[in-house]
C-alpha cells in the first residue's frame, strides 16, 4: 500500500509538471523501439523471406507445367521408335550383327567385296564403367578395289549405323586395309528431376533422326535383328521410375 | 502581495505557453510513433496472412503428383536427348579421310601417280611416282598451299626419294602431319 501511494503522491506531485510529458514521451519512444526490433523487423524479414519463396515456386509450378505440358505432347509410341534408331545408332551393347550388317551394306553400295573381317572385342569393361562413355569396337578389314572405290566404300560406311570411325587407311592400287572403330555406349544413368526444364526434340536433333533412320543398313540377318530388336526394345523402355 | 515573497522561480506567461506547446508536440509525436509501429505491424500480418504462398504449394503438389505419372515418358525423352548428344558429338568430330584423299589427290599433277598412301588421325605417308623431277616440286608447292588455306595440314615434309631403274620413274615419299592429337 506504501508504494502505491508513493507513486499516486509522485503522480499527482509531476502530473502538471514537464517531467511528466517528457518521461512518457521517452518510455513511448522506448517501448516503440523495442517493438521495432522484436516485431517490425522480424515480420519484415518474415514478408521478404515468404515473397521470395512465392517467386521461386511460381517458378518451379511454371517449370513443372512447362514439362507437363511438353510432355503431354509427345507420344509414347514415337518416343519408343526413336530409342530405337538412337540405339541402332548408338548401341547400348557392341552389336555385332549391326557391324556385319553395316559393312555388307556398305560393300554392297560402293559395289567392292570385303574379307578378313578383324574383329577386335577390346576391353571389356564392368557395366558401371561404361555408364556416361563411349566405347569402340575396333575392327580392320581389307576393301578389294582401286582407291577411288574404297572411298566410296568409306564414304557409304559414313552413312551407316551403328555409327563408326575410320582409323587408319591403307590405301594402294590393289586395295586398302582399313581400320575402324565402331562405337557404343553404356546405357546411360538417368537421374529423373522434375524441376529441370525438359528440351523438346529440336530441329537439328529431328533432322539428325531422320538421317539416321536413313542409314540404317537392311539387315543381312533379318530375323535375328527382329528378335534382338524385340528384346532390346523391351529392356530399353522398362524404366525403374 | 510582493512578488519577492513568492520562493517558486516565476517564468514569464510567454515561456510557459511555449514549454506547453512543445509538451503537447512531443506528447503527439509519441502517439503518432505508437501508431505508425501498430498500424505497420498490422498491415505486414495481414500481408503475411493473406500471402499466396499455401495455394501455390497445393499447386506445386499436384503439377508434381501430376509430372510423376509421366516419368516414363520423360525417362524416354531424356534417354533420346542424350542419344542425340553423343550421336552429334560422333557425327561432327569423326575422321574424314576420305575428303583428305579427295583433297591430297586432286592437286596430283598430270604424270605423277599415287602408289600407296597411309592416312590416320595424326599424319598421311604417300609413296608417288613420276617420271619427271618438276611433278614432285610442283606436288609439294600445291600441298603447301592446301596446308596455308585449307589448314589441312601443319607440315609437309619430302621424307624419302628414290630411282626405279627399270620403270625409269622416280618415286617420293610425303609425310604431312595434321596436327591433332
Amino acid at each position: 500500500m506504501d508504494s502505491l501511494d508513493s507513486l499516486r503522491i509522485l503522480y499527482f506531485r509531476y502530473k502538471e509538471t514537464p517531467y511528466y510529458s517528457i518521461s512518457i514521451f521517452l518510455l513511448c519512444l522506448l517501448i516503440g523501439i523495442v517493438l521495432i526490433f522484436r516485431v517490425i523487423i522480424p515480420q519484415f524479414e518474415s514478408w521478404f523471406s515468404i515473397n521470395t519463396e512465392v517467386e521461386s515456386t511460381r517458378a518451379r509450378i511454371k517449370i513443372l507445367e512447362d514439362n507437363i505440358r511438353l510432355l503431354g505432347t509427345l507420344d509414347d509410341a514415337s518416343l519408343s521408335k526413336t530409342i530405337t534408331i538412337t540405339s541402332d545408332a548408338l548401341p547400348f551393347d557392341k552389336s555385332f550383327t549391326g557391324i556385319v550388317d553395316a559393312l555388307s551394306s556398305a560393300a554392297n553400295d560402293a559395289s567392292v567385296s570385303i574379307s578378313d573381317y578383324g574383329f577386335n572385342l577390346g576391353e571389356l569393361s564392368t557395366p558401371s564403367a561404361q555408364l556416361n562413355q563411349f566405347y569402340k569396337v575396333p575392327i580392320r578389314i581389307t576393301v578389294y578395289g582401286d582407291i577411288p572405290t574404297a572411298k566410296i566404300f568409306i564414304q557409304k560406311l559414313n552413312e551407316k549405323i551403328p555409327l563408326s570411325e575410320v582409323e587408319s587407311w591403307d590405301g594402294s592400287k590393289g586395295g586398302s586395309n582399313i581400320s575402324l572403330l565402331f562405337y557404343y555406349k553404356g546405357f546411360p544413368n538417368i537421374l529423373l528431376n522434375d524441376l529441370a526444364p525438359l528440351q523438346p526434340i529440336s530441329v537439328d536433333q529431328q533432322a539428325l533422326l531422320e538421317k539416321l533412320q536413313a542409314w540404317k543398313p537392311v539387315s543381312v540377318y533379318n530375323n535375328e535383328t527382329a528378335i534382338s530388336s524385340a528384346s532390346a526394345e523391351e529392356d530399353i523402355f522398362t524404366f525403374p521410375f | 502581495m510582493n512578488n519577492d515573497i513568492n520562493l517558486l522561480i516565476t517564468r514569464p506567461k510567454k515561456d510557459l505557453a511555449k514549454l506547453a506547446k512543445k509538451l503537447k508536440m512531443l506528447r503527439m509525436f509519441a502517439m503518432a510513433f505508437l501508431f505508425l509501429i501498430a498500424s505497420t505491424s498490422i498491415i505486414l500480418f495481414i500481408f503475411i496472412s493473406t500471402s499466396p504462398l499455401p495455394a501455390l504449394k497445393q499447386q506445386e503438389n499436384t503439377a508434381l503428383i501430376n509430372l510423376a505419372t509421366l516419368h516414363t515418358r520423360m525417362g524416354k525423352l531424356l534417354l533420346v536427348q542424350d542419344q542425340m548428344k553423343d550421336i552429334s558429338l560422333i557425327t561432327t568430330k569423326r575422321t574424314t579421310f576420305d575428303m583428305t584423299y579427295t583433297e591430297i589427290s586432286s592437286v596430283l599433277p598430270d604424270g605423277m601417280q599415287l602408289e600407296s598412301f597411309r592416312i590416320t588421325k595424326q599424319a598421311v605417308s604417300l609413296s608417288l611416282s613420276s617420271s619427271a623431277l618438276s611433278d614432285i616440286d610442283a606436288y609439294l608447292t600445291s600441298l603447301k598451299d592446301l596446308a596455308e588455306k585449307k589448314k589441312l595440314f601443319s607440315s609437309v615434309t619430302l621424307s624419302g626419294f628414290a630411282l626405279n631403274k627399270q620403270l625409269n620413274k622416280y618415286i617420293f615419299f610425303v609425310e604431312l602431319a595434321t596436327g591433332a592429337k
